[in-house]
C-alpha cells in the first residue's frame, strides 16, 4: 500500500534522466548559436554588447543603497554621482566647482549660504529641478540621519527657497567648510519621490529606484551583482560622441578574476582597494594602466595612514613616551610596505589646507633613548599591562607595519605585542578612551575638499568616540585653533588656522603619521580623460571617462 | 504508521531542531563583540544619530523581546534589517537563493553522475589501472581547496582556451529570462528562451565543477568500497552463475545496494555546499546567498547573519528529509520498517 503512494523508481529514474540530458545537452551546444540577442561567446570581451559605446567597471564592494541619503562608502558614492547631482562638484584641482549651483553668497556674518540653482535642468522623470527639490532633500538628508547627513548635525539650521532658483541655508554658527560638505549633499526630484512614496520619505522607493539629473539613470540592478546605468540624454552637461552611452558595474569580489578581466581587455576600470602585488600583475600587461607602474607617474591619494597613540591611557597618556615610540620608529623601512609618500602631518600633501612646512618626525634612536629617561614611567610600567598594537584583521600591510612598529620600539625596550582584530570590533572598542587600543593603525581618506577630516576629526574632542579619533588627543590650543578654523568667515583665514593647528598637533606627538598612500586604479588602456579627483567615489563618474580607439585594448 | 506517516514524523522533528538554531543565533549574534551600528553609520554619524539608529533597530530591547519581535517577523516575511544594504533581509535572501541553489543542484548533478559510474568501475577494478586513476583523481579532488580549482579552472578555460567564461550567471548579452524561480534554467525554459537556457549552462559549467568536484571524489571513494563490500556476495556470484551481463548485475543490482551511505553524503554535502559555497561564488562573482552571508559575517550585519544561517539550517533538515524519502524508493526495508513500526 505504502508503495502506491509513491512514483516508481523506473518513473523517478525516467525524471532525473531528463533532467541530467537537459543540462548535457546544453553543455554541448555553442551558446553563441542560441537564440539570445548578440554573441554570447564574446559577451564579455568587447567595448560593446549592443552596439554602443559600454564601461565596464569592476567594484569589489556591494552597493549599500541607491539612496542617495544613504550613502556610506566608496562605491555608493561612485553610483551616486552617476545619478544624482549635488550643489557643487569636485573640481580638477580637487576643489569644489559650480555643479546644480552656478554660484553662491555668504551672508549674516558666515550664516546664511545662498545658492543660486541652474533654471536648465530636467530631472530622470521629466520635472524642471527647483529650489524646492533642493529643501526636500536637505530636510529628507537630515530626517533620516544616515551617511554624510551627520556633516550637518549641529550645523545647518534651516533651508528655505527663496525663490525657483535661489536656496538659503541658515547655519546655527558660521562654518567655513560648508562648501566642501555640499558635494555629498544630492539633490532628488521631490515631485517623483512624492507621487511614488509608500512611506514618508520615500525610503522604499529610492532604495530601488532613481530618482535624480545625474548623467546617468539606472536601467536595472540586481543587488550584488550588476548595476547598469543608461546615458541620460537630457542631461543638461550635454554629450560628446565618445562619452559612454551604457556604463556597467559589475560586482566582482575575488582580485583575481579583475586581474584575468583586465588583462584580457574585459573590462575598462578595477576596483581602487586591491592589493599591490595585484595592481603590478595588471600593469604588466600592455593593455593596461596603473598609476605608478611603467609610464604613468604615481599620483599620491588623499590617504593618511597612521598609527594613533591612546592619549588619554597609560602609559601613551606621557607625551615623552609617545615622543619615543615616534623616534624610535622607521619611517623609511614602513613606507614601500604601503608605498606612497613618507607623510609629514596629518593632512595629505594634495589636500586644501595641508601645512607644507611640518617637519616630519624620523627615526633618532638617541632622541627616543632620551626621550624615554624623561617619562614619568618606568621602562617595566611601560610594559606592564597587555599593550597591543591592533590592525584590523585581513590587511596584510597593516599586519607588516604593526609588526614593524613593535620591532622598533623593542629596540628602545619596549615590548608591545600585535593583535589583528575584526574591523567591527576595533569600532567598538574605540568609542571609550579606556577600551581604546594602546596603539592602532588605519587609513583615514577624504571625503570632502576640506583638512577637517585629517584635524578636527581626528583630534578634536567633539570627536572622541569615533574610531578616526582613537588617539583622544585633548590639546586647548588646537581645540582653540580648530573651532577658528571652522568658524572663519574666508576659506583663506580657516586653512591658515588648521596650517598652525596641524604644527601643534604634530608636537603633541598623538600618532605616527606614516604615509600618504598612492592612489592605484587598473584602467583598460583605451579609456580616456581620467581625472584623479581625490574623493573616494568621486574618481568614478562614468561621465568624466571617454572611449579612445575602437573598443577596449586587448 | 504508513511511509507517509513516517515521513511527516520526519519533518515534525526539524521544528524544535530549527527552534533551537534560530535561539543559537540569535543570541551569538546580539552578544558577539563588535559596533556594527557605529560601523555602518560611518564616521561622520554623530552619537545622536547612532542612539536613534539602535532604537530604531530595537536594539535598545530586552534580547529577548527583540527574539520574540524576530520570530514574528520570520513568519510575515520581515526577517529585520540588513545594515549593509538597507533591505529586509528576506527581499536580500530571497533575490540571492536562487543563484546558489542553482549553482549547488547543478555542482550536485555533476557530482553523482560523475561519482556513480567511476565509483562502479573503481570498485569493480580493485587494484586495476582504473582503480587507481580513480583514487589518484579523488585524492585530487579532496585535496585541492574549492577556490583553487576555480582559479585554475578560470586560467585553463578562459585564460588560455578562451572557451569557457570568466564570470557572472549570463553573459553581458543576454537578458535574465523573466522571474519564476529565479532558477535561470529554470525561467528561461519556462519562457521558451533556449538561448538563455545554454548560455547560462555555459557560465554554469565551471563553477559547478569546482564546487561540485571535492562531493564526487567523496562520493565516488565511498560507492567504491560499497561495491567491493557488494562484489562478495552471494547474490552477485548466483547473477554471475546465471550469465546475467556484467553490467545490468553492478548497475541494477549491486548499485541500488552499495548506493544507500552514499546516498547520505549526497545530502549533506547538498546541504553543506549551501552555506560554503562563497569562496566558489567570490571567484566566479557568482551572485549568491552564500557570498551574502560572508559579507554579513564580516560586516556584523547579525539580521542577515541570522537569515543566512536560518536558511541553511532549513536546508540541512529538508534534504535530510528528501534523503529518507529516496531511502524509502531504493530499499524496500526502509518503506517496510517504517509500515511496521
Amino acid at each position: 500500500m505504502v508503495r502506491d503512494s509513491l512514483p516508481s523508481r523506473r518513473t523517478f529514474v525516467k525524471i532525473a534522466g531528463t533532467g541530467m540530458l537537459a543540462s548535457t545537452a546544453g553543455c554541448a551546444s555553442n551558446p553563441g548559436s542560441g537564440d539570445s540577442s548578440g554573441s554570447a561567446s564574446d559577451g564579455k570581451s568587447g567595448g560593446s554588447t549592443s552596439g554602443e559605446n559600454e564601461l565596464l567597471h569592476l567594484p569589489a564592494k556591494t552597493l549599500t543603497s541607491l539612496d542617495p541619503h544613504k550613502v556610506a562608502d566608496d562605491f555608493d558614492v561612485v553610483t551616486t554621482v552617476n545619478h544624482y547631482d549635488g550643489l557643487t562638484y569636485v573640481g580638477d584641482d580637487g576643489k569644489p566647482i559650480p555643479n546644480l549651483a552656478t554660484d553662491w553668497t555668504i551672508t549674516n556674518e558666515g550664516r546664511t549660504w545662498e545658492f543660486t540653482i541652474r533654471d536648465d535642468v530636467t530631472t530622470h522623470a521629466g520635472n524642471q529641478l527647483s529650489a524646492s527639490d533642493v529643501v526636500y532633500s536637505a530636510e529628507r538628508w537630515q530626517a533620516l540621519g544616515m551617511g554624510y547627513s551627520g556633516l550637518w548635525e549641529g550645523i545647518v539650521d534651516s533651508v528655505e527657497a527663496a525663490s525657483e532658483t535661489k536656496v538659503l541655508f541658515h547655519l546655527t554658527e558660521p562654518y567655513s567648510q560648508f562648501l566642501a560638505t555640499t558635494i555629498q549633499f544630492f539633490i532628488v526630484d521631490e515631485e517623483d519621490v512624492e507621487a511614488n512614496a509608500d512611506d514618508e520619505w520615500g525610503e522604499d522607493y529610492l532604495q530601488n529606484t532613481v530618482a535624480g539629473t545625474g548623467p546617468y539613470t539606472l536601467r536595472e540592478y540586481r543587488p550584488g551583482e550588476e548595476i547598469i546605468h543608461d546615458k541620460f540624454e537630457e542631461y543638461w552637461g550635454g554629450w560628446e560622441d565618445n562619452q559612454f552611452a551604457v556604463a556597467r558595474a559589475q560586482i566582482t569580489l575575488e582580485s583575481s578574476t579583475q586581474r584575468q578581466m583586465m588583462k584580457a581587455g574585459q573590462a575598462d576600470i578595477s576596483d581602487p582597494w586591491m592589493a599591490p602585488s595585484d595592481y603590478e600583475d595588471m600593469a604588466s600587461s600592455s593593455n593596461v594602466n596603473v598609476p605608478g607602474y611603467g609610464d604613468d607617474p604615481q599620483i599620491i591619494d588623499n590617504v593618511l595612514f597612521c598609527s594613533p597613540m591612546n592619549c588619554q591611557k597609560a602609559p601613551t597618556d606621557d607625551i615623552n613616551v609617545r615622543k619615543a615610540i615616534s623616534y624610535a620608529f622607521d619611517y623609511e623601512s614602513a613606507v614601500p610596505i604601503l608605498g606612497g609618500e613618507k607623510a609629514t602631518g596629518p593632512v595629505p600633501k594634495n589636500m586644501p589646507g595641508h601645512n607644507p612646512n611640518i617637519k616630519p618626525y624620523s627615526q633618532d634612536l638617541q632622541k627616543a633613548e632620551d626621550a624615554l629617561s624623561a617619562a614619568e614611567y618606568s621602562l617595566e610600567e611601560i610594559n606592564s599591562g597587555d599593550h597591543k598594537i591592533v590592525y584590523p584583521e585581513g590587511s596584510a600591510g597593516q599586519r607588516r607595519v604593526a609588526s614593524l612598529i613593535a620591532e622598533n620600539i623593542s629596540e628602545i625596550g619596549i615590548d608591545w605585542s600585535v593583535q589583528g582584530v575584526p574591523w567591527a570590533n576595533f569600532v567598538e572598542s574605540t568609542a571609550k578612551a579606556e577600551t581604546s587600543p594602546t596603539m592602532c593603525t588605519f587609513f583615514q581618506s577624504a571625503d570632502l575638499p576640506s583638512p577637517e577630516a585629517f584635524t578636527y576629526l581626528m583630534f578634536h574632542p567633539e570627536s572622541h568616540g569615533n574610531w578616526l579619533a582613537a588617539s583622544w588627543f585633548d590639546s586647548d590650543q588646537v581645540n582653540q585653533l580648530l573651532a577658528e578654523a571652522r568658524a572663519a568667515t574666508d576659506q583663506e583665514t580657516a586653512l591658515e588656522k588648521s596650517k598652525v593647528a596641524q604644527e601643534h598637533i604634530v608636537s603633541g606627538f598623538p600618532m605616527l603619521f606614516i604615509s600618504y598612500t598612492p592612489f592605484r586604479v587598473a584602467t583598460n588602456s583605451n579609456l580616456g580623460k581620467f581625472t584623479h579627483r581625490g574623493y573616494s567615489g568621486f574618481n568614478r563618474r562614468y561621465y568624466d571617462f571617454t572611449r579612445t580607439g575602437d573598443g577596449r585594448a586587448k | 504508521m504508513s511511509f507517509t506517516d513516517y515521513i511527516v514524523r520526519r519533518a515534525l522533528q526539524g521544528i524544535p531542531v530549527l527552534f533551537g538554531l534560530s535561539v543559537l543565533i540569535f543570541t551569538i549574534t546580539r552578544v558577539i563583540p563588535g559596533d556594527p551600528v557605529r560601523f555602518a553609520l560611518g564616521p561622520y554619524a554623530s552619537e545622536e544619530q547612532v542612539q536613534q539608529y539602535r532604537i530604531e533597530l530595537g536594539l535598545d530591547q530586552p534580547i529577548h523581546v527583540q527574539y520574540f519581535d524576530w520570530l514574528a517577523g520570520l513568519f510575515t516575511g520581515h526577517w529585520g534589517q540588513s545594515l549593509r544594504t538597507n533591505n529586509d533581509v528576506f527581499v536580500d535572501i530571497t533575490a540571492r537563493f536562487p543563484a546558489t541553489l542553482e549553482l549547488v543542484l547543478v555542482a550536485m548533478i555533476i557530482a553523482v553522475s560523475l561519482a556513480i559510474p567511476l565509483g562502479v568501475i573503481a570498485g569493480t577494478n580493485k587494484d586495476k589501472p582504473r582503480d587507481h586513476l580513480s583514487r589518484v583523481s579523488a585524492i585530487f579532488g579532496l585535496s585541492m581547496p574549492r577556490f583553487y580549482i576555480g582559479i585554475l579552472l578560470q586560467v585553463l578555460f578562459f585564460g588560455w582556451l578562451g572557451v569557457f567564461p570568466l564570470s557572472g550567471r549570463l553573459s553581458d548579452s543576454v537578458t535574465p529570462p523573466p522571474h519564476v524561480t529565479g532558477l535561470y534554467l529554470v525561467d528561461s525554459l519556462v519562457a521558451m528562451q533556449f538561448g538563455t537556457f545554454v548560455d547560462s549552462v555555459w557560465h554554469l559549467i565551471l563553477p559547478a565543477f569546482a564546487l561540485g568536484l571535492a562531493t564526487m571524489a567523496q562520493v565516488m571513494r565511498l560507492l567504491r568500497s560499497d561495491m567491493i563490500e557488494e562484489q562478495r556476495k552471494d547474490y552477485v556470484m548466483a547473477a554471475e552463475s546465471y550469465g546475467l551481463p556484467k553490467n545490468l548485475i553492478r548497475f541494477k543490482y549491486m548499485l541500488r545496494n552499495a548506493f544507500s551511505s552514499s546516498l547520505t553524503i549526497i545530502g549533506l554535502a547538498f546541504a553543506f555546499l549551501l552555506g560554503n559555497a562563497f569562496l566558489i561564488e567570490m571567484v566566479f562573482s557568482w551572485p549568491g546567498m552564500a557570498r551574502y552571508g560572508v559579507q554579513a559575517i564580516v560586516y556584523q550585519d547579525f539580521n542577515a547573519v541570522i537569515g543566512v544561517v536560518m536558511v541553511i539550517g532549513i536546508g540541512f533538515v529538508l534534504v535530510n528529509l528528501i534523503v529518507d524519502i529516496l531511502y524509502g524508493l531504493l530499499d524496500p526495508r526502509v518503506r517496510l520498517d517504517a509500515g511496521e513500526n
